[in-house]
């Protein structure tokens, strides 16, 4: 009964976070709306009993990344930026036409997929530490590899040129 | 009694909204913070799974995708400063040299 509860308020939340995301003037309101819906989501995670990565979800995407974001955004003048439209625009209401075909796709997959009765896991850190240790060990530092390729990159990218 | 489907059908929801803001927003830091949107849709329903499948595996990949949204979310606003200091504009109809 409480998971039930607990469910509804926190996706009715989320969805009501994320419609800010897209929906606000302000892209400083948009990230910091992204920042709430993450939290939804990590409660959502812990209804799963997925424990690791809901803390990491908290910690590392709405602590790192998404102040990350709200850096670049505050760095950059918004109000330089032009508003006026030129060439080709979507409607608003194609897009949601749009979205609402694909949505309705997705839901009759969904409506496809039969429940099996399984007995439920938990997702704390010793059990997915050693999944992650064992079986997926080479992904895992392949991992490295791809976060150095993103440092040098960023380097590269956001230096000065030398005159 | 809540189950696989409802979170199913959360993160599509998610998904549709996402896609919504790649549609109508203009501004590149709207679409890459949209494109996060649509991830963690993808990312709710990698868990729903494994939980309700009992398999831990979803969550490992769950893991692998954030560290892969991380690295595109530095590159990307990486790009995005360089845009702004060489064009000084971050709306994309104003961005169309690619463009033929």
């Amino acid at each position: 009964m409480l998971e039930t509860v607990l469910f509804y308020t926190i996706s009715l939340a989320l969805i009501v976070f994320a419609i800010g995301v897209v929906a606000s003037k302000s892209a400083v309101y948009s990230v910091l709306s992204l920042v709430a819906a993450m939290c939804m989501m990590a409660g959502l995670f812990i209804l799963l009993k997925a424990y690791l990565v809901a803390t990491i979800l908290v910690l590392v995407y709405a602590g790192a990344i998404l102040v990350l974001f709200l850096f670049v955004v505050m760095l950059i003048d918004i109000k330089k930026e032009s508003f006026e439209i030129r060439g080709f625009k979507i409607s608003p209401w194609v897009a949601a036409a749009l979205s609402g075909i694909i949505f309705l796709e997705t839901f009759s997959v969904i409506r496809s997929i039969r429940v099996v009765k399984v007995p439920a896991i938990h997702g704390t850190t010793e059990a997915v530490g050693h999944l992650l240790f064992s079986r997926y060990l080479l992904p895992f530092e392949l991992t490295s590899f791809l976060i150095l390729a993103a440092v040098v990159s960023v380097v590269v990218l956001a230096k000065k040129e030398e005159k | 009694m809540i189950n696989l489907h409802h979170y199913l059908a959360v993160s599509a929801i998610l998904f549709s909204i996402g896609l919504v803001g790649i549609l109508t927003r203009r501004n590149v830091l709207m679409i890459l913070l949209s494109i996060e949107l649509i991830l963690n849709a993808a990312n709710l329903s990698f868990v729903s799974f494994s939980s309700f499948l009992g398999d831990l595996s979803g969550q490992v990949v769950v893991f692998f995708t954030m560290i892969v949204a991380a690295a595109e979310v530095t590159v990307g606003l990486a790009i995005v400063v360089l845009l702004f200091r060489k064009k000084e504009t971050t709306n994309i109809d104003e961005l169309k040299t690619l463009k033929w």
